[in-house]
């Protein structure tokens, strides 16, 4: 099986090599059986706990050898510099002290073969394969973070833009609402309406999608709906555009 | 020749910091660009319009804005294509008073003065209710009112 990560990086859980889309010239990097058997554990996990009993058994007893917490610190060690080459500096595997890892959820991961078919197919496909990545990121995390809430409010009292990596396919989601997935349905249904190439667009190029809608919409509450749509350039990774659509009645259906 | 070194060191120095100092002036653009489609339910009376939205600016705390597009109301469609000189002050944390100094028709434009009015009320350019940034990227900004962002512009370069 391989992985798309943060839409530049592919990781082949079968060769074990992780390497770069964006570069030709860029180093394809080989993980040794053990490292790779404990990356394609976290990512077949993405966003929850994978708990180091269940690491040391399923990547060294089970093929008879002994296992240790030192050894498997160190196979995470090296597997943050490796990922840190292709991703950066951003936080890949989250440790939970005494307990296990995780793949952060705020990584976009998404299988390659399932990209592929919706790239091949018509807006049906593409409709299905972003509901099949909206579900898988709604299971592990709820959909849009709550810390949206907490951190990023203005003394105004205004919502201030925080980049945390939710995404609609290749769209990043920003929100002021955190949105669970019991309203999820509703609110990607609205923004459908406002952008009806959501999908498409989301599917096919990276895009912030600005999501703004008063909080007592959640109680049955009238209230505005904004949805602003700005593609990204893939090359500059600045906004090309953006398409803002506000309505002033909306609820919850 | 540590003389010619040094000299030569200077002057690479004072080069590099004037293509600074210009690209940042450069990079100073306020100009920005907004595609926007506003849906406003007024009692039994649909109030709509697409616009494009081209922001540039003036002289200090002034700007104009080029607004054109299409706006219906009570199955009525109309066109508009206006250029509006707007004066605006700071009055908190990404907070301004916005307030309409001209409007100009520029081509076709028939909408009628008192929904040009209401036009301008519910984006906030009215004067009458504080524009807040809501949100500023490396090169967008999201802008509104206290009620709601209203619309995402990209800073032209």
């Amino acid at each position: 099986m391989r992985y798309l990560i943060e839409h530049e990086t592919i990781y082949d859980t079968v060769s074990g090599e992780v390497f770069s889309t964006s570069s030709e010239t860029a180093t394809k990097r080989k993980l040794t059986n053990t490292a790779n058997c404990i990356l394609a554990l976290l990512v077949a996990s993405h966003g929850k706990v994978v708990e180091r009993k269940y690491l040391l058994e399923n990547v060294w007893e089970e093929h008879g050898q002994s296992s240790s917490n030192a050894s498997l610190n160190q196979y995470i060690s090296i597997l943050r510099k490796v990922l840190a080459s292709f991703l950066g500096d951003v936080e890949v595997i989250i440790t939970y002290p005494k307990v296990g890892f995780s793949l952060s959820s705020g990584i976009h991961i998404e299988s390659i073969d399932d990209k592929k078919k919706s790239f091949l197919t018509g807006r049906q496909e593409a409709y299905s394969n972003v509901m099949n990545l909206l579900n898988k990121t709604t299971l592990m995390v709820v959909f849009f973070s709550v810390a949206l809430i907490s951190g990023i409010v203005y003394s105004s009292g205004l919502p201030k833009e925080k980049s945390i990596k939710n995404y609609l396919g290749k769209c990043q989601l920003i929100s002021n609402i955190s949105i669970t997935e019991k309203i999820n349905n509703s609110v990607l249904s609205t923004i459908e309406k406002m952008h009806p190439d959501l999908l498409e667009t989301c599917s096919n190029s990276k895009a912030n999608l600005i999501v703004y809608f008063n909080e007592s919409a959640i109680y049955g509450k009238k209230s505005s709906f904004f949805a602003s749509l700005c593609q990204v350039d893939s090359q500059t990774k600045k906004v090309n555009y953006c398409n803002s659509a506000y309505i002033n009645n909306w609820s919850l259906k | 020749m540590n003389k010619m070194i040094i000299i030569t060191f200077m002057a690479m120095t004072i080069i590099i910091s004037v293509v600074s100092l210009a690209l940042s002036f450069r990079n100073n653009n306020n100009d920005c660009e907004a595609n926007i489609s506003h849906s406003f339910a007024f009692a039994k009376n649909g109030f709509n319009f697409n616009a494009h939205v081209l922001y540039h600016q003036e002289k200090s705390n002034n700007g104009g804005v080029y607004f054109s597009g299409v706006l219906e109301n009570r199955n009525e469609t109309y066109h508009f294509s206006q250029y509006i000189n707007i004066h605006y002050s700071q009055i908190g944390t990404d907070k301004y008073n916005v307030s309409i100094k001209k409007i100009k028709k520029v081509g076709f434009d028939n909408v009628p003065s008192d929904l040009v009015t209401l036009l301008y009320e519910v984006i906030g350019l009215s004067g009458d209710i504080p524009v807040y940034v809501y949100n500023r990227n490396k090169n967008y900004i999201t802008t509104g009112t206290v009620i709601s962002p209203l619309m995402s512009c990209v800073i032209v370069n």
